[in-house]
């Protein structure tokens, strides 16, 4: 007996029994495998007795054994009618219950939704042009001693002798732009216009475009012009469909003339080539350049082509055609060609002069698990406070079981219930949904709008996310519920301890620690942007704007510049090619090395007139400033940085850095250093100091002008004017250098902005749902309170009390959190060369900051508990 | 109503409820098949025959006699019932007047 004793048959298989056996079975079949066991157990020992027990019991799965479903009819309208009833009724009786948690289900819901919707936008990129499964873009790369750069454009003569080469391309289109602030004529309305394309007429054959006028044959024939719906409007207003002479009407651009020959929809907000205007690419743009990548080129293979066989079939190409080699061998670069899916192109194609901002797959993965989060801690919530608001209904179900309710009765009458409670919520959280979108866009500065409810597979997307948040919400408590035991009901001895309360309580855990990681976060990330921002450049960032100057002005530029230092307050005037951005303007050089050999190479360059230096601060470590009097100086000298020095090991040598030798091929300049200028972070700080070449220009845009003086808004204004005089009465276009400099993290910034809004709702949620949950809480241990304190406790205590588990669970949830969080931080942070160092106090904050949340919310509950009057919750004992 | 036909094993299951008298549960009658027979009874396959015979009405059954190393779970006392007696009598005097009717020949020569 006593070895029977100490060894049990396996638990699990004992109540997979208990599960499956009909219960007027179960008892003896229980009782017999137990004495089997017994038997066994002494005859052969444990393992033998254990296998068989579980044997046994797989063995009784037979149908005679099973549980009999109920004989009682199985749709029940009545019954549901009345479910709905009591659902009513219980929703009505505590109002708080209902608002909290529809509330936070459905903040939850709309906020995952708007996230949700975030990502199916960014992932339907450029999939509604028709056999967009087809379409890869021709992009190329460079191998320059080592610097391996790619390219999104290719030179056009590439595209051409592909499209002759290779038999899978169906089509081919290319398109450039045309030159930046086009001048654009029509009748007497004048005005600069940004992103037209010169393009192959082939281009609607490939990118499938929507004509409202004309169509696909529009480009076909010379000086042709395509516009876009938006462009139309600007130019003949916006009835310029009823105009008779539409097609074939003369628009004049840059001086010559194009007739329309179509107007195209406004692209989609999801698709990364966004044209205003395509005009013919023949007889305009030239065919036969090997050398200059500017031609963004797009095909469409053949159905049977195979993608893997055409970028061999290419490889080949490049290896072998003449002109390609040729020009390798004149940069001494390794050059090669590559096809992208245009699906791809979006998201994981960040090339040299890309179309438009791409987006970014770590914003995806970063939403989608903050989408997760908020998903989650709703769920949480949701659960927390529909089991702890079930308290006060155990006798009710118990009431009901004694009167022959089957526990999938009382499982349905809870379903119903929360099947109630989450339809509530899912119309609020549509409704939040909608609101939350515009605030969205503006923080993200993103184009989200409703017609992405229109699209079939969104709503579908959406509906199912609701769906299954209130199930996996409504399921447990209904399960949990319909296990009550009317006889402990009745016996007064139900529990709310152990077991219920560890799992209520890990969810809290769970939710406080999204909580503490998300404060952690944004922390951090607001913390590394302050520091960029106060970052010491090396150059003086404040007061300085740029005006940009619209093609075809720019011979105005020496009298703007005259007419502009001479203006009060102006301390200073330059011309410089450089507009800060997250990429430098890279371009092919053939550099003297340390022992004296010309290598090319790939580094960043920009050219200024001779103030600018000046107008930064910049200063010189070795050598001299350009004369601008100097015929020589203008054609044949250059500057360079600190960080050009040592990467072309002039550092080492005796002879140093001046009079080296530079060619710069692409804009036919050979000539030696004349000067060495100090490191100045010009470009992102995401990277250290780049090598770069300075040139003398004066024909350069923007133009930079430095304000001193301490009302920068009149001097603004004298500028502006001056501009208007100067320009033609063309109105001004400028920047804040500093801005433009903060432009450079946008991208962070966002980040910011969306992380600290989720961090606030996701916060907002879990407070939401404690002060829910200590209203139970309270209502619970109100007879307890009222003990104590006729006993002496005094508020203090009894408050304590009270609050002594959450801040205890509040802790534990940070001490989980921040380690968590700052590996993520960590991480992050690596992509900086400059970064913040994490301050001590940052791991605290987070945890003051829940603390005191969480307090809060709680206090309400637990003051008002601690200050009832003894009388009224004992006298009825 | 179901077939009330005895089956070879039922046969055999409800003769042992009848060795058994008073004792008669899964466990002892599988143990005693497998005494009488030598061949292995599965302990399931006596369950589920008892059960079958209890839906025809051939065995009544009580619960009664716990014990510790049953975790105090109640047995389930099989007795042969009225009708029981009756089927297990027909299997009888059918078995006895086919062997009567075997001419005496037939086992000389085997």
């Amino acid at each position: 007996m006593q070895k029977t004793a100490q060894h049990q048959p396996p638990a699990w298989a004992e109540r997979f029994l208990e599960w499956y056996c009909a219960p007027e079975l179960l008892e003896d079949l229980l009782g017999d495998l137990h004495e089997l066991y017994g038997m066994r157990l002494r005859g052969k020992g444990v393992f033998y007795a254990r296998t068989h027990f579980i044997l046994d019991v797989f063995l009784f799965l037979k149908p005679y054994v099973f549980r009999r479903r109920s004989q009682l009819p199985r749709r029940n309208l009545n019954l549901f009618r009345h479910y709905l009833k009591t659902g009513f009724r219980n929703v009505n009786r505590d109002k708080q219950y209902l608002s909290i948690n529809t509330l936070g289900l459905a903040l939850g819901m709309a906020s995952a939704l708007v996230l949700i919707a975030y990502i199916y936008n960014e992932l339907s990129f450029d999939r509604h042009f028709k056999n967009s499964d087809r379409i890869y873009r021709i992009s190329c790369s460079t191998l320059i001693d080592h610097t391996y750069t790619e390219f999104a454009p290719i030179p056009p003569a590439i595209g051409l002798a592909l499209k002759e080469e290779l038999p899978e391309i169906e089509s081919l289109a290319r398109f450039q732009y045309l030159s930046s602030s086009a001048s654009m004529k029509y009748k007497d309305n004048f005005f600069f216009q940004d992103g037209m394309f010169l393009a192959d007429s082939t281009i609607f054959r490939v990118l499938s475009y929507e004509f409202l006028v004309g169509n696909e044959k529009a480009l076909q024939g010379p000086d042709r012009i395509v516009l876009t719906h938006s462009l139309a409007v600007k130019i003949f207003g916006e009835d310029y469909l009823d105009q008779k002479d539409l097609l074939n009407a003369a628009i004049q651009i840059q001086g010559r003339d194009f007739a329309v020959a179509g107007v195209i929809k406004d692209p989609a907000n999801n698709t990364h080539v966004q044209p205003v205007a395509f005009i013919g690419w023949h007889g305009y743009a030239e065919d036969n350049i090997w050398n200059d990548s500017h031609a963004y080129t797009y095909i469409l293979l053949r159905k049977d082509a195979d993608p893997v066989n055409v970028q061999d079939k290419m490889n080949m190409f490049t290896a072998e055609n003449d002109n390609i080699r040729k020009v390798a061998t004149d940069f001494g670069a390794e050059v090669k060609v590559f096809i992208q899916p245009l699906k791809d192109l979006h998201l994981y194609s960040s090339k040299m002069y890309e179309l438009s901002s791409i987006g970014n797959v770590n914003y995806i993965y970063a939403f989608a698990v903050i989408a997760l989060f908020f998903l989650f801690s709703s769920a949480i919530n949701y659960t927390n406070l529909a089991i702890a608001a079930s308290s006060h209904r155990y006798k009710e179900i118990g009431v009901r079981k004694v009167m022959g309710a089957l526990r999938d009765q009382i499982q349905k009458q809870f379903i119903t219930e929360s099947a109630l409670m989450t339809f509530f919520s899912a119309l609020l959280g549509l409704f939040l949904f909608y609101l939350l979108i515009p605030r969205f866009n503006q923080l993200m500065d993103y184009q989200l709008d409703m017609s992405l409810l229109l699209n079939a597979k969104f709503p579908l997307i959406a509906i199912s996310v609701i769906v299954l948040l209130s199930t996996f919400s409504g399921f447990y408590p209904a399960f949990y519920l319909s296990m009550v035991n009317p006889i402990l009901v009745f016996k007064n001895n139900i529990s709310t301890g152990g077991q219920k309360m560890r799992f209520r309580k890990t969810l809290l855990l769970a939710q406080f620690t999204i909580s503490a990681i998300m404060i952690i976060a944004v922390l951090a990330v607001t913390q590394q942007m302050n520091f960029l921002r106060n970052k010491e450049l090396g150059f003086n960032k404040e007061n300085i704007i740029m005006i940009s100057f619209p093609g075809g002005m720019m011979k105005h530029l020496p009298v703007l510049k005259e007419e502009l230092s001479k203006l009060p307050g102006v301390s200073a005037v330059a011309a410089c090619s450089y507009t800060p951005g997250p990429a430098s303007p890279l371009d092919e050089h053939l550099v003297e090395r340390a022992n004296g050999e010309m290598k090319s190479t790939t580094i960043a360059r920009i050219f200024f007139d001779k103030d600018y230096i000046k107008l930064l601060g910049l200063k010189f470590v070795e050598g001299r400033d350009f004369d601008p009097d100097s015929e020589s100086d203008n054609k044949y000298a250059f500057l360079v940085n600190e960080a050009a020095v040592k990467a072309f090991g002039w550092d080492k040598t005796a002879q140093g850095a001046i009079g080296r030798v530079i060619d710069a091929m692409n804009y036919g300049k050979k000539g030696e250093v004349i000067g060495v200028v100090k490191d100045v972070n010009l470009f992102s700080l995401k990277h250290q100091v780049e090598p770069l070449i300075m040139n003398l220009s004066t024909h350069e845009a923007p133009l930079y002008v430095k304000m001193n003086g301490s009302n920068i808004m009149s001097i603004m204004s004298s500028v502006e004017k001056t501009y208007k005089k100067v320009m033609e009465n063309t109105t001004m276009d400028y920047h804040f250098l500093d801005d433009r400099f903060d432009k450079i993290y946008d991208a962070d910034r966002k980040m910011n902005a969306a992380l600290m809004s989720g961090a606030q709702i996701l916060i907002f949620i879990s407070c939401l749902g404690l002060f829910g949950l200590s209203a139970f809480m309270v209502t619970q241990r109100t007879k307890e309170i009222g003990v104590r304190k006729v006993l002496g406790a005094s508020i203090f205590e009894i408050m304590s009390l009270l609050s002594k588990d959450y801040i205890r669970l509040i802790v534990i949830a940070n001490l989980i959190a921040i380690p968590l969080g700052y590996l993520f931080i960590t991480m992050w942070l690596e992509s900086y060369a400059y970064r913040v160092e994490l301050q001590w106090w940052l791991m605290f904050t987070p945890l003051a900051a829940t603390l005191l949340l969480s307090l809060a919310s709680i206090s309400y509950q637990v003051i008002k508990a601690s200050r009832t009057n003894p009388v009224n919750v004992l006298k009825y004992e | 109503m179901k077939g009330t036909n005895l089956g070879e094993f039922e046969e055999l299951v409800l003769l042992t409820v009848g060795i058994l008298n008073n004792e008669a549960y899964s466990i002892s009658i599988a143990n005693e098949i497998s005494r009488i027979t030598k061949r292995k009874v599965s302990f399931a396959v006596v369950h589920s025959a008892l059960n079958r015979l209890e839906e025809k009405g051939y065995v009544d059954s009580k619960l009664g006699g716990a014990t510790t190393e049953r975790g105090g779970r109640s047995k389930r006392m099989f007795t042969i019932s009225r009708s029981g007696k009756k089927a297990l009598l027909v299997a009888k005097e059918q078995r006895d007047e086919l062997w009567s009717l075997i001419p005496k020949v037939v086992f000389k020569n085997i």
